[in-house]
């Protein structure tokens, strides 16, 4: 078994800490010391660093928003693809392995997991770039499977339910002014004509009131 | 290895199959329901998670295991498709369906007819394999009527008896009664498609939908939570057959479903008629029902696989394929998107049922004129989330952003924060014309996981006259996303000829057994003991979504079953 790897977070970065007014500025409410390790179960230290990197380029953090690294998405994308979904539980994967019309999707031979040990390669010393440098090479790869799958997991881990590792405090959802997965809009469907509806969003353990684990890891 | 004997053995408890099982159930049949999914209920719909049950298909059927491909013309090779549009558990379809529910236009059951009585036969497209169906809309109005009545529909009348309703759907049908339930509520973007629909001299309403707009036979009504297409309902509002049908046939004591079961061949004998079915057990065993009559309601690529891979001596193309019309005229509706985003107002789409929100069907079925257009039928058009689902995962991977908005980065992340709330899309789904070489067959090297030959999809839906119908109606989304007052709009890619939702035909209907493969019933003319039902035996496809014309074919049979079959177990036609 491989040795055990972490990833260093800012404590702010896990549990609710940040909230946005309607005009999408951050809020930062009691802001808290120190870090938490979270146990990685697909990349090493070293790789996290670089995917962390390459997210936020896709979903960038600065002064008008937070974005991939404050949502944690390089702990859903590792989550996946420890999971079955790396493993290529979704896809149909006795070949031919010939590309052909965009609607087939990907027709390769490479699983999600697979895919990115590529993908790292091609990224190299990424984290060390210059945000210009990185954009630059972004674009170089864009037309990749990699590149596709980093974006789609980049939307994914910003919008999910926490409980799959992404959207940490919800600032996914707060950043685009969903509230969640609320099971009743009754009061509110035909009301707020052409306004803004922002309740605090609540993740489906907080509407469930008990915590919820991803599906992929009750079936084991 | 078991053998059990029954009356009837129902292959598929879907839309189809939990009406037959009900139905004939109730009139003393004893039924054998084999189902390849597990059988959930509501309470296992309390985490409405998009990412498992939107993003990862959850309750369909998985692209690993029961792989169907496709092909874009019969010279290329065919791959697997990424998303199976189907069901796969009890309930089938209906289960993670957006419950929109039509009747047919009375046109759409003589699209052949009324064409060349409006614009001559040359406006046929030569290649096309267009027909009527065997029946009328007044022969199916009565099992319409029942299919709202017994399994809840909301809507608002627009034609009772010929009386033309102003807020309801002017052009449709004409019906005899009012829906048993009032129209769901408008959401804020059926309220702005409205207002902007009414503006171009349309006649947008509230699009009827299995869902409950208040309590009914026991069930509650909607919460509007938006979790419908892809989801299964968490309080048990939508009218899915698991929570109508299914238990209806449990309480005929003559119903037995066994879930886990993956039928792999129809069985028959040399005298012209099926024994029963073979099927794979849950832990892999092969087994046998005896049955005296066999109902295939699996939807279109196993009613058809399963005929193809049941050959006989006497049936060397696929059984009961004696026409040779299995496999052929595959329909599928595509569906054209305009994308609009409002500087002034929220419109908060993800509330309220996130399937075809609000419609208009001026420019559907023949309900205009065709004169100098370069195609015939058209398409129903409505406003709904970018995916037919609210959440903000599917909004952004369902969305192309606008012209100068990249793909990625902080312009992209700004689009996205800005609009979520601010968007709408507007949608046609369009009618295709049936073509002879738009196939289903047997995929020469893909198999599925209990080693079967995969269907095989042969279809393009860029000719001609696909075409100039998907422009013209992109063309009326783009009015409507002006007219809804939207600061930007543009449209969505077209694809590579894929088939879209709701697929149609394999086994055609009809009223000559030389040229169709059922009659009017899903009774296979070649053997009538065996009966195939489903959007399998349109001829024709409409722009409207199929389900609720499916399961009025599906009582149409019932009662024919139960009627007249019964006391005389032979040809109903
Ligand atoms: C996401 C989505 C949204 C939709 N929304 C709408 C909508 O809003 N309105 C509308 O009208 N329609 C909608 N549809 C279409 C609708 O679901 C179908 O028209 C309808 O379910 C078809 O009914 P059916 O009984 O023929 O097939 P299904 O409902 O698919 O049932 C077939 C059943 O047979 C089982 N089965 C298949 N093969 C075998 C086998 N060999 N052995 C054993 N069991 C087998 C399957 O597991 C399945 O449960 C939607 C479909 C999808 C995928």
């Amino acid at each position: 078994m491989k040795r055990r790897e972490f990833l260093t977070l800012p404590a702010a970065a896990i549990g609710g800490t940040l909230l946005y007014t309607l005009a999408g500025e951050p809020m930062r409410l009691q802001a808290q010391n120190g870090t938490v390790r979270v146990p990685l179960r697909f990349f090493t230290a070293e790789e996290a660093k670089v995917i962390t990197a390459a997210c936020a380029r896709i979903f960038p953090s600065d002064a008008s928003g937070p974005g991939a690294t404050e949502a944690n998405v390089v702990i859903y994308i590792d989550r996946q693809l420890a999971g079955p979904y790396g493993r290529d539980k979704y896809r149909y994967t006795k070949g031919p392995w010939v590309e052909s019309y965009p609607e087939h999707g990907y027709q390769g031979k490479a699983s999600p997991s697979e895919t990115y040990r590529e993908g790292l390669k091609m990224l190299g010393d990424f984290a060390s770039l210059s945000p210009a440098n990185q954009d630059a090479k972004l674009r170089s790869i864009e037309k990749s499977h990699f590149f596709q799958l980093l974006r789609q997991h980049t939307i994914e881990g910003m919008f999910c339910d926490p409980m799959h590792g992404g959207n940490a405090g919800l600032i996914g959802w707060q950043l685009v002014g969903y509230p969640g997965p609320q099971m009743s809009y009754r009061n509110e469907v035909d009301k707020h004509f052409g306004q803004p509806w922002r309740p605090k969003p609540a993740s489906l353990e907080q509407i469930a009131g008990r915590p919820g684990k991803p599906w992929e890891d009750e079936k084991g | 290895m078991a053998t059990e004997k029954t009356d009837v053995v129902i292959v598929g408890m879907g839309a189809v199959g939990g009406i037959l099982a009900a139905e004939l159930g109730k009139a003393g049949m004893k039924v054998i329901g084999l189902e390849r999914g597990p059988r959930l209920s509501t309470a296992d719909f309390s985490g409405q998670d998009e990412l498992r049950y939107f993003q990862r298909q959850d309750l369909r059927p998985n692209a690993k295991r029961q792989p169907v491909t496709w092909r874009a013309s019969a010279n290329a090779a065919a791959k697997p498709l990424p998303i199976l549009n189907y069901g796969n558990q009890a309930g089938g379809g209906t289960v993670h369906y957006g419950a929109v529910s039509w009747r047919f236009h009375e046109d759409d059951f003589r699209v052949r007819s009324q064409t060349i009585q409006r614009y001559g036969s040359s406006a046929i497209p030569k290649d096309s394999s267009l027909i009527d169906w065997p029946l009328t809309y007044a022969d199916l109005e009565p099992f319409y009527d029942r299919a709202e009545y017994e399994l809840g529909v909301s809507g608002k009348a627009g034609n009772l008896e010929g009386r033309k309703i102003e807020g309801g759907n002017i052009f449709e049908a004409p019906r005899r009664r009012e829906y048993p339930l009032p129209p769901l509520l408008a959401d804020q973007s059926g309220l702005i498609f409205e207002e902007g629909a009414h503006k171009l001299g349309h006649h947008p309403f509230s699009t009827p939908r299995a869902i409950l707009s208040q309590s009914y036979h026991g069930r509650p009504s909607c919460t509007y939570c938006g979790f419908c297409q892809a989801f299964g309902c968490h309080v048990g509002a939508k009218s899915s057959i698991l929570v109508t049908k299914l238990p209806e046939a449990d309480a005929t004591g003559n119903f037995k479903l066994l879930t886990g079961t993956m039928c792999f061949r129809v069985n028959s004998d040399n005298s012209g008629r099926v024994t029963g079915v073979s099927y794979y057990g849950p832990d892999g065993s092969t087994n046998t029902i005896e049955a005296e009559l066999v109902i295939l309601a699996t939807f279109i690529y196993d009613n058809t696989r399963l005929l193809l891979v049941s050959k006989t001596r006497k049936f060397p193309n696929g059984l009961a394929n004696s026409s040779g019309q299995l496999g052929k005229h595959l329909m599928a509706h595509i569906t054209p998107r305009v994308f609009a985003t409002f500087e002034d107002r929220f419109v908060n789409i993800y509330m309220g049922p996130n399937a075809q929100k609000h419609s208009l069907d001026d420019f559907n079925a023949d309900n205009f004129d065709h004169s100098g257009l370069k195609f015939i039928r058209g398409g129903q058009i409505s406003v709904s989330p970018a995916d037919l689902e609210g959440g903000p995962i599917g909004a952004a991977m369902s969305m192309n952003p606008p012209p100068g908005i990249p793909r990625w980065g902080a312009a992209y992340r700004d689009f996205l924060a800005k609009y979520f709330a601010r968007y709408a899309a507007v949608i046609a789904q369009t009618e295709n014309l049936p073509y002879a070489d738009q196939t289903i067959d047997l995929d020469p090297t893909v198999r599925d996981q209990w080693g079967l030959p995969a269907p095989r999809l042969t279809y393009d839906w860029r000719r001609p006259n696909e075409l100039a119908r998907i422009e013209f109606l992109t063309g009326k989304l783009e009015q409507l996303a002006a007219a809804m007052g939207a600061t930007r709009y543009w449209r969505s890619p077209m694809g590579a000829g894929a088939p879209g939702a709701h697929h149609e035909g394999g086994t055609r209907m009809g009223d000559n057994p030389k040229t169709s493969v059922v009659n009017r019933y899903g009774q296979s003319w070649d053997i009538p003991n065996l009966f195939i039902i489903g959007s399998s035996t349109f001829p024709t496809m409409s722009g409207f979504n199929p389900t609720l014309t499916i399961q009025a074919l599906a009582y149409m049979s019932a009662d024919a079953i139960v009627n007249r079959y019964k006391k005389n177990p032979g040809r109903l036609v």
